[in-house]
Order: C-alpha cells, then sequence, then structure tokens
C-alpha cells in the first residue's frame, strides 16, 4: 500500500483531487439526476430506458420482455426476465446502453460507464439481488461500490441504498 | 482590455482584516503571499510580457514594491476589479518597472505621475491567466489534501486515505483493492467515500471562506477542475 505524501501533489493528482471532490465533473448532471429519479421512485424510467434499448437496432432478444409498456409494475417482469437471462446477454445489453446512452449525453468514456451502471439499477439487478447468483451479487455490490464513489451526492446516495440492500424483491 | 472573464476573487477575509487596523493589514500581506506567490510565479513564467525577468525575482519585487504599500488594498476596493485580476495588473507594471531600470530609465513619465499603470491594464494574457489559476487550484487541493490526511492521521485512520489515493488517485478499482486488503468492497466504498466527502467539505470551506455563495462554490470547484485538466 503506497503512503501518498499530500503536500507534494503534482497537478495530474490535483486534478484526480479536483474530480473526486466534485464527484463526477463532466456528467450531466441534471440528466442522470432527474433519470435516477424516475428509476428509483417511478417504474416508468425503467419502461422507458428499455422501449429506448429495444428500439435500437440491436440483436438482443429481448422482444419478449413483458410489461415494460405497462407503468404499474414492470421492474419485477423486467428484473426477471433479466435474471433469466445469461451473463453474455447481461453484458450486451449494458453496452447497448453505454452506446445509446452516452452517446446521446455527449459524455465522456467513464461516466458512459456510469449511465451503464445506472440503467442495470434501474433494470432491478440490484433491487432483487436476492435472485441473482452469489457471485452476480458480488459483481452488482462492486459496480455499486465503484459507482457510490465516483457519482455525484445525489447519485451516489442512489447507489449506496442499492449497495445496502441486500434485497428482497 | 480588461479580462471580464477573470474569476472574480471574493474577499469577506480580506475586508474583515482590512477592517482590522496595523495588525489586519499585516496579516492580510501575509495571506495575500501565502495563498498568491506560487500562482503569480506561475502567471510570470507563462507571461509572453515578462519572458525577459526571473519569476520569483519579479513577484518578489512586487511584494516588496506594490503589496507592501500602505494603500495597495484601499486602491484596490477603489477599482472594483477582482482581486485576482489586479494582482496581475499590478506584476504587469512590476515588469514594466524592472525593464525600465534594467534599462537605465527611472519608471516616471515625462510630466512626473508615477508609472503606476493600474488604471491603464494590460492586455489580458490568456495563457497566462490559466497558469495562475492552474497554480491556484493546485494550492487549494494541496492545502486540502494535506489537512485531511492530518485528521486522519490524528484519529488512526490512516490507512483510510490511503486507501482513498489508491482508488481516487491511482486508480485501483475495489476488486484489486479488496484482493489487496482483504478490505470488503462495502467496507472499502464506506471508508473511502468519507475521505472523499472530509475533503470535498474541506475544499468547499476552502473556497466559502473567500465569500462564494453554495452555487459560486460549486462554479469554482468546476473552474478548478477545468484548470487542474491535463
Amino acid at each position: 500500500m503506497t503512503n501518498p505524501d499530500p503536500t507534494h501533489i503534482d497537478h495530474a493528482s490535483a486534478h484526480s483531487l479536483a474530480t473526486a471532490v466534485l464527484g463526477s465533473p463532466v456528467v450531466p448532471v441534471d440528466f442522470l439526476v432527474e433519470h435516477l429519479r424516475h428509476a428509483v421512485a417511478a417504474a416508468d424510467w425503467v419502461a422507458e430506458a428499455l422501449q429506448t434499448v429495444c428500439r435500437a437496432p440491436m440483436p438482443l432478444p429481448i422482444v419478449d420482455v413483458h410489461g415494460f409498456e405497462c407503468n404499474h409494475a414492470p421492474r419485477v417482469n423486467l428484473a426477471e426476465w433479466l435474471v433469466d437471462r445469461d451473463r453474455d446477454t447481461l453484458d450486451r445489453i449494458r453496452a447497448r446502453a453505454v452506446v445509446l446512452f452516452g452517446a446521446a449525453a455527449g459524455v465522456d468514456e467513464r461516466n458512459q460507464a456510469l449511465m451503464a451502471y445506472a440503467l442495470a439499477v434501474a433494470t432491478g439487478l440490484v433491487s432483487h439481488k436476492s435472485l441473482l447468483t452469489n457471485q452476480a451479487r458480488r459483481d452488482v455490490d462492486l459496480m455499486m461500490a465503484e459507482l457510490a464513489a465516483v457519482a455525484p451526492a445525489p447519485i451516489a446516495q442512489v447507489f449506496e441504498q442499492a449497495l445496502l440492500c441486500d434485497a428482497n424483491p | 482590455m480588461q479580462g471580464d472573464d477573470f474569476p472574480s476573487t471574493h474577499t469577506t477575509w480580506m475586508f474583515d482584516l482590512l477592517s482590522a487596523g496595523p495588525a489586519g493589514l499585516a496579516a492580510l500581506r501575509s495571506r495575500v503571499m501565502a495563498r498568491y506567490h506560487a500562482a503569480m510565479v506561475a502567471y510570470a513564467s507563462s507571461s509572453a510580457a515578462m519572458q525577459s525577468l526571473e519569476p520569483h525575482e519579479l513577484v518578489n519585487n512586487f511584494c516588496a514594491t506594490r503589496l507592501a504599500r500602505a494603500d495597495y488594498f484601499e486602491r484596490w476596493q477603489a477599482s472594483g476589479l477582482p482581486f485576482r485580476r489586479w494582482l496581475i495588473n499590478g506584476l504587469h507594471f512590476s515588469a514594466r518597472e524592472m525593464r525600465k531600470t534594467r534599462g537605465g530609465t527611472r519608471a516616471t513619465t515625462t510630466n512626473g505621475m508615477e508609472v503606476e499603470g493600474d488604471l491603464e491594464p494590460p492586455t489580458v494574457d490568456a495563457g497566462a491567466d490559466r497558469a495562475f489559476e492552474r497554480q491556484f487550484a493546485l494550492q487549494v487541493m494541496t492545502r486540502c489534501a494535506a489537512e485531511v490526511q492530518r485528521r486522519l492521521s490524528n484519529r488512526g485512520r490512516s490507512k483510510d486515505w490511503s486507501l482513498f489515493w489508491r482508488h481516487h488517485i491511482d486508480g485501483v478499482p475495489y476488486r484489486i483493492l479488496s484482493a489487496e486488503t482483504g478490505v470488503t468492497p462495502r467496507e472499502l466504498n464506506g471508508a473511502i467515500r468519507a475521505v472523499t466527502t472530509e475533503l470535498r467539505t474541506a475544499v468547499r470551506l476552502e473556497l466559502l471562506v473567500e465569500g462564494l455563495s453554495e452555487h459560486e462554490v460549486e462554479l469554482e470547484l468546476r473552474l478548478m477542475e477545468e484548470a487542474l485538466r491535463p
């Protein structure tokens, strides 16, 4: 473990510190906040997100997603559906979300990843952790921990809650 | 041309010291030198108009001949300029004076008026302005980081600073840190996030001391981040 000396900080390290202080400085915070608010408080953004993913030309077998057109209780259905998917499919969904949401918001690569994580939360991978395998839950926890540490405060709170959620659907 | 886009300097603490008599004025000079000396050296090093002068010598000359004047801060207040711009204008005039002195001429005009020039602002040098802001931001981050590390150390939490540094500065992801240290991701997240929050508070306080509003602090933080970008 390094023992860093903060009295001799170069510009690159100072920039990293400023980035940490800011949370995620170049992320379109309003965009994330708005969408995550919906993701957590209401299910309609989940539907919107998946609809966006579905409408995109992508070779993913998600045409059989049930309920995403319904605003009442689509998260459970989506989560169950997602849990049933194999790891490769989930990775491809996340990768697609990175392209869709990242490109749309004009964000950099780091924040594209953040957007993808947001989608992972929204689609219930976290709030339904009990449905996941142990390995998948550990992966999700790692994702959430990474995100909670770098996201702007309102977003980070969402992920901290998700991280602490041992999860019953 | 005046640099309207030059970041303002908010000055509550300066006014407080100015109103505290001679001791306050002396403290204000010391504090200004501590806060801005390195940034002014960075400016002098980058300024096209100051290339013929040794930056440290120029800034020291500025501090001795201008900052030390009894009416320096009163004249700044009367100018209506942001303090950082006022400092830089003064640095330009010190540079002119030094060049004239070395050229064998006195720093006075034909009508005997001292070439203060503070009413005749120099051309804005955007590159040098960026160097100033970059160095100033570096100083703020360095001071705050040292303060947070010291506080953690006093509480017996030095390891948290190392974890924070490894994650945010060295870019080590949680999964690797977890494997290295045996600390779970959740515990890592808690420790690192606490350090981040403490550093954020320290930086915000540093800026609030200068009288910035909450909104202005956020803006200043973003400007600092931009100034520090590689």
